[in-house]
């Protein structure tokens, strides 16, 4: 009997555990997989609506999203210790190089062979000139993540108020700069972030492209010698920068002191006619922008002796990764072969208002804004230019675009340097440490 | 048969004696432990009074008045910044420090390059290069070299690895020349890029800079408060910076020093920070305090001008020389700590304790080595999540840095109790002032405040 009793109390127990295991809640049973990203600019709502849509195809899959601003900052210590690891990292740009080449990150070779739709790869289905993004040593260690629109953006309300011409050279901007402070009544040509003068190089580094052509660009992110600080695309573009903004009655007064979002705020009040920026300035300020207020982007204006004359500053380098002890790298790469999809890129437009750099056609989706719009034009129908370089001098962020100046452009605006100052001073400076930074990369001759 | 009499008798003779020993040793008077007044927590900040000039020529910050300010907010080193170009500058601040009754790092850019270029091919100093540099060094140090508030030199802020074989070098000359003189330098903090730290991970980041420079004592920095948009947040990685170097340090027998944000900041690339409040600041120096560290610094004194990457809030004082809140704020929390750093001083920490409310903190879950338990802790409940540094002093009793783990923004109280194992009373130091509490049953109850720490001895 007793016996029995014994059978009996170990039975209940079992069955309160199975009582208790299929009360638990559903996601209990699913495959949890963490994203981390940069929420920044483009929001989370894209992430959200991937993560649905994935959800659907894959139920036995939870999707647990990380958005921080501050995330490129945050996963460095976690992928590099391999500590509190989310499964896939979207993150902004920073030397994701080293972390490959130290092995912290999952080869994505596999994925790039994964046939997305239509019969073709994600491989295939990226932009030809991205490609080479994300491989190291001919393996693939990452994926592009944004695609981008930059340069100048001008209020078209504005604009079409008071009858200026959007400038297609540089000399007509020049001009137009000029129409601006005549007719404008206190109005601007431009406001921008003195606190982020580096806004510039949406311009400056377009410019420059326009002048040496997309050759000449890779010649100089190649690196292979110091005489690529000595191109004339480089000066040219600080000459052109000097003779707009130099001239200090350009911009809006105590221009220097402005941080980006001010510097929008400014810009969406009509204080200034033009800021340079991003595809992302919509998403940005968006809460802060009247009913009736219209924006958009021109195109780059041309530069005197530009051999590409259409030029599209992306400025890639937005990334996606997984890390090597991720939890869950198939499923990982198999998330990021769904957002390749036609049906997710176009989701992906549709939410941030910004292109991946993949095959497809963003501009037939209803609805954009006049901005965007006018973005996915310029994306379009341009010479889009990406920055890539292989070489590790640039990983380890010795040789950059301005290597000894950082970002020039406060100091010209205030007169303390001048463009011809700034190229003789990079190119000096690289000469005199080209052995030091090849020796400490590595690199023979 | 008298013989196992005797023995016996001997035996229950012993037996008492025994008894009446443990009975008297367990009714010991406990003695409070008392702290001689011989030691001083390095309260440093970076950005001296700037050098602008006023119409007759003269400095504008650098006064007496200004120089008074600084010693009369509890700082007792401050580092400067703008003076690195100007030798009349740095005289100056000198004695207005020494007025003040302060030390100054002095930054001069005739000594900033000094020692780079004397290395052969192979990495091997040449020695003939070496000492004209050290030549060099000597005279452009004599100037000011006796003078009594010249505490030492800021030689490098946040230096790759591929320099410590020139910093290494360097130290060992300094300390030839100037054998009391710190040899200051600031390194990274672990959201730092790889890069930027010359190809090494973090951890190979610090053992390098310690087998190479050989310092008597490491400096980092690492600014926890964050901006999610307009959510306050807090570094992922904070606990994880503290628990690496505090480990390191240990292991190499140095102390440790850690910047506390007293700005805020933005940079291009999204990175928003929080301009700090007091409980934010008492909250940073309580935790660092829990890992054990020695020094304090704060980012910043004086407002630093932007440049074209980032921006920043308001300091201690502004660009005009006029004290902020945070000046009134930095005040209070390093007169708290002075207070008692004599005390905090004579222990040496031996590991951190995290006690999480419920879902572990991101920040808890990135530490490899934080412990669970303690031998002189019974118990330990909390409102919210606490940690709770682990100490010994000289004379072997426990010392605890029982701290509020909750972001200071969301203004949570914590309420924490612990019991501790043989244990009548403790000494808990509240804001820098000492309270002998009665322990029943060795149970300590801490109300703690938003961003609040307290140092306990169970005695």
């Amino acid at each position: 009997m007793k016996k029995y009793v014994k059978l009996f109390s170990s039975a209940s127990f079992v069955f309160m555990i199975l009582l208790t295991a299929s009360c638990s809640p559903e996601s209990s049973d699913k495959t949890r997989l963490r994203i981390a990203f940069a929420e920044t600019g483009y929001g989370r709502e894209w992430l959200e609506e991937i993560a649905v849509a994935y959800e659907k195809e894959n139920p036995d899959v939870e999707i647990v999203l990380d958005g921080n601003p501050n995330m490129t900052a945050n996963a460095g210590p976690k992928i590099e210790n391999g500590r509190d690891l989310a499964d896939i990292y979207f993150l902004l740009e920073t030397n994701w190089q080293l972390w490959a080449t130290k092995g912290y990150l999952e080869d994505l070779s596999d994925l790039y062979q994964m046939e997305v739709d239509n019969g073709k790869t994600v491989e295939e289905k990226l932009i030809d000139e991205v490609v080479d993004f994300g491989k190291i040593n001919d393996k693939y260690y990452a994926l592009p993540w944004n695609d981008g629109v930059t340069g100048i953006v001008y209020n078209a309300g504005m604009f079409e108020e008071k009858g200026w011409e959007v400038p297609e050279t540089f000399d007509e901007l020049i001009d137009l700069a000029e129409q601006i402070k005549d007719e404008g009544r206190g109005i601007k040509p431009f406001t921008w972030p003195g606190q982020y003068s580096a806004y510039w190089n949406f311009v400056v580094y377009g410019w420059w492209a326009q002048i040496e052509g997309i050759e000449g660009m890779r010649e100089f992110f190649a690196f292979e010698t110091p005489e690529v600080y000595k191109q004339q695309g480089k000066l040219k573009a600080l000459e052109a920068f000097e003779t707009l903004i130099g001239d200090q009655s350009n911009s809006v007064n105590g221009v220097n002191g402005l941080i980006h979002t001010q510097a929008q705020m400014q810009f969406a009040n009509g204080l200034a006619a033009m800021i340079p920026n991003g595809i992302w300035i919509e998403t940005e300020t968006e809460a802060a922008l009247r009913d009736d207020f219209r924006m958009k982007m021109m195109p780059l204006p041309t530069l005197d002796g530009a051999v590409e004359p259409n030029i599209n500053n992306t400025m890639l380098g937005d990334f996606i990764v997984v890390p090597k002890g991720a939890a869950h790298k198939d499923i990982a790469k198999d998330f990021l072969k769904f957002m390749s999809t036609d049906e997710m890129l176009l989701l992906y437009t549709e939410k941030t208002g910004s292109p991946r750099p993949f095959e497809y056609d963003p501009t037939q989706i209803e609805g954009l804004s006049e901005f965007v719009q006018s973005c996915l034009d310029i994306w379009k129908n341009s010479t889009n230019f990406y920055i890539i370089s292989k070489n590790p001098m640039y990983f380890a962020n010795d040789l950059n675009t301005f290597p000894k100046s950082g970002a020039p452009y406060g100091d010209i605006y205030l007169g303390d340097t001048t463009a011809q100052q700034v190229w003789q001073g990079d190119y000096d400076y690289v000469v005199e440490r080209w052995d030091e930074f090849k020796e400490k990369n590595g690199i023979e001759d | 048969m008298r013989g196992l009499k005797r023995f016996t008798k001997f035996s229950l003779n012993f037996l008492v004696l025994v008894c009446m020993f443990f009975i008297l040793s367990s009714c010991k008077k406990r003695v409070e432990p008392t702290y001689e007044d011989n030691k001083t927590m390095q309260i440093g900040a970076w950005v001296a009074p700037n050098i602008q000039k006023d119409e007759n020529g003269d400095y504008k910050y650098i006064t007496e008045s200004h120089y008074q300010d600084i010693a009369d907010s509890g700082i007792n080193v401050i580092y400067a910044l703008y003076e690195a170009f100007d030798f009349n500058a740095t005289m100056e601040a000198l004695d207005m420090a020494e007025a003040a009754g302060i030390g100054y790092y002095v930054r001069d850019s005739s000594i900033g390059s000094l020692f780079q270029d004397v290395f052969d091919a192979q990495g091997e100093p040449i020695q003939d290069d070496v000492d004209a540099d050290f030549e060099l060094f000597k005279n452009r140090v004599a100037a000011y070299k006796d003078h009594p508030a010249f505490k030492g030199h800021l030689i490098f802020d946040e230096p790759g690895a591929a320099l410590y074989d020139w910093l290494g070098l360097y130290h060992q000359y300094y300390k030839e020349y100037l054998p009391d003189k710190d040899f200051y330098v600031n390194l990274l903090p672990t959201y730092s890029s790889i890069d930027q730290r010359d190809d090494r991970t973090y951890g190979e980041y610090i053992d390098e800079y310690i087998n190479k420079v050989n310092p008597e004592f490491l400096s980092y920095d690492h600014y926890p408060l964050m901006l999610f948009y307009e959510e306050p947040v807090l570094t992922d990685d904070y606990l994880f910076n503290l628990e690496l170097i505090a480990e390191k340090t240990k292991e190499a027998d140095i102390p440790f020093w850690l910047f506390i944000q007293t700005i805020g900041y933005t940079t291009i690339s999204g990175t928003q920070t929080r301009r700090p409040e007091e409980d934010d600041i008492r909250w940073q120096v309580a935790v660092s305090m829990a890992y054990g560290v020695q020094g304090i610094q704060h980012f910043c004194y004086w407002t630093p001008g932007g440049n074209g990457n980032e921006s920043f809030t308001t300091a201690m004082i502004d660009r005009e020389g006029n004290k902020t809140d945070l000046y009134e704020a930095a005040s209070k929390v390093n007169h708290e700590v002075l207070n008692y750093d004599h005390v905090y001083l004579d222990f040496t920490w031996e590991g951190t304790m995290t006690v999480p409310k419920g879902e572990e903190n991101v920040n808890f879950r990135m530490l490899a080595n934080n412990l669970s338990e303690h031998e002189r802790v019974k118990d330990v409940d909390v409102e919210e999540d606490a940690i709770i540094g682990t100490f010994k002093d000289s004379k072997g009793n426990d010392g605890f840095m029982v701290v509020n783990y909750t972001d200071p923004a969301l203004d949570k109280s914590n309420k924490v109790t612990i019991t501790f194992k043989d244990a009548k009373k403790a000494i808990v130091y509240e804001k820098g002032f000492k309270k002998v509490i009665d322990l029943k049953r060795g149970k300590l109850t801490l109300n703690l405040e938003s961003g609040e720490g307290r140092f306990v001895i169970p005695f």
